[in-house]
């Protein structure tokens, strides 16, 4: 029933008077109520989905109203398993005390202070660089350790202030040639004839040991793949072993 | 810009920057055979140079504090002390050494004592043997993968978290944004968004904590 139905007035005239009157109601509630925008359509058919099935998005601020309405007309139960999550998820004691301590650290940005797993996380995502003064802390302390500079060759006139005879200089410097001759022959014959002290590099060996059991026709890649892998090992390997770092 | 324009400009930067690591690496050789005849301050220099990237790039983020970055810092220049002489210069430059050096010391560093960070020791070893075989790259384009590939690792950890948990993380925590602003952000009240991220906090070092038992399980499937 229309409003303009509900507003008439109780004038009780009687039924040929009124079935006279009816196309001219009909036409006046027409003006009053002109049929529905495309807009409107849309939005009415929007809010009837929603009423019939509440889980549906889209009809936004009708529904919200319409929720509250129901809301305060008659209000339904709680759902057990609802509450009974809600209860679960309340923090205890512990939880809170903890929490109140993460966000002092995190707010007091102390590194000292910062969980563990913050400070992994930040230095994952935005690693600080290191101070320029620190780091060359760091370096000169390295090469303090390093027994790493060899004799410096004696100046000339250092030599001179402690010279001995020139002939027993003579003799001195042909009896140290020879000894550092026999000496290099020695190295040179040790490197190549006896093992090296090095890791031993991996050589070039026969693929047959990888291939267990035969492949079926049509495998040819996974066979080059697998030979592949073995011989990248092997270079990685050798890298390393060259590189000191194995 | 016309498209030619383009592709001369990507060819010119591309020029640019070979000659920059040439002469980078140019550098980096003279250095080097200094410092293996036992100069210091060659040494010095070369560590000066790379140093900072390495610890920012490589350092860090696979051990997740300050100290023990600084810490793996040192020990890596003492080796670096005690084998230069051992470094055979092979048209990759300094810096891969020094990088692959470094990821060992950090591994060594992760297995002697379990803490609680972003890598296992399993991602450093797979580095290390990756190192082995990729291309000489210059150190600026090394360090970028190497920070990509810990933020990799971060959202890898995240993706492993309730979404909300993964967001009050993000939020507070990598962005550091102020904690009224990320519990309005996440529609709740201050006090609450505490407990939120201290129970993220414990779900993300329970995943974790998950994934290094998992890692562990398969060692021994594997044995």
């Amino acid at each position: 029933m229309s409003d303009r139905e509900e507003r008439r007035p109780p004038r009780g005239p009687s039924e040929p008077e009124e079935a006279a009157r009816e196309p001219e109601r009909d036409l006046a509630r027409d003006e009053l109520d002109p049929p529905p925008s495309a807009e409107e359509a849309l939005a009415s058919r929007r809010l009837r989905d929603a009423l019939e099935d509440p889980s549906s998005a889209g009809a936004g601020e009708d529904l919200d109203l319409v929720s509250s309405l129901r809301a305060a007309w008659s209000p339904g139960a709680l759902d057990e398993g609802v509450h009974a999550e809600m209860l679960d998820d309340l923090p205890t004691a512990e939880e809170i005390a903890l929490a109140a301590e993460l966000r002092e650290a995190l707010d007091a940005a102390r590194p000292e202070a910062t969980p563990e797993l913050v400070a992994a996380l930040r230095s994952a995502w935005n690693p600080t660089p290191l101070g320029a003064d620190e780091h060359r802390a760091i370096v000169g302390l390295a090469l303090e350790k390093a027994p790493l500079e060899k004799a410096a060759p004696a100046r000339q006139g250092a030599v001179l202030a402690f010279a001995p005879r020139a002939r027993t200089m003579r003799l001195a410097a042909v009896s140290a040639t020879t000894v550092l001759a026999l000496a290099a022959s020695v190295v040179v014959w040790l490197t190549t004839a006896g093992p090296r002290a090095e890791a031993p590099l991996a050589r070039a060996r026969s693929t047959q040991p990888l291939f267990g059991e035969p492949f079926k026709p049509g495998e040819t890649s996974a066979r080059i793949d697998r030979i592949a892998l073995a011989r990248a090992s092997d270079y990685r390997d050798n890298r390393f072993a060259k590189w000191g770092v194995r | 810009m016309p498209e030619g324009h383009a592709t001369r400009a990507a060819t010119d930067d591309l020029d640019a920057l070979q000659k920059r690591r040439a002469e980078s690496d140019a550098a980096d050789r003279v250095l080097v055979t200094k410092a293996q005849q036992g100069d210091r301050s060659a040494l010095g220099e070369l560590l000066q140079k790379h140093g900072p990237g390495l610890y920012r790039s490589v350092l860090l983020p696979r051990l997740g504090n300050e100290a023990a970055a600084k810490e793996a810092l040192s020990e890596t220049y003492a080796k670096v002390v005690a084998n230069i002489g051992k470094f055979v210069w092979q048209n990759v430059g300094f810096y891969p050494w020094l990088r692959t050096v470094a990821l060992r010391v950090a591994l060594d560093q992760l297995r002697a004592k379990k803490r609680l960070v972003l890598f296992e020791e399993d991602d450093l070893a797979r580095e290390i043997d990756a190192a082995e075989t990729a291309t000489p790259v210059e150190q600026q384009v090394s360090d970028h993968r190497d920070r990509e590939a810990a933020r990799a690792q971060v959202e890898d950890a995240l993706g492993r978290i309730n979404p909300r948990y993964a967001r009050a993380i993000r939020l507070r925590v990598l962005e550091e944004r102020t904690r009224d602003e990320v519990a309005a952000e996440l529609g709740v009240t201050p006090a609450t968004f505490d407990v939120l991220l201290h129970r993220a906090i414990a779900s993300l070092k329970k995943a974790l904590g998950e994934r290094g038992q998992a890692g562990v399980a398969s060692e021994k499937d594997d044995e």
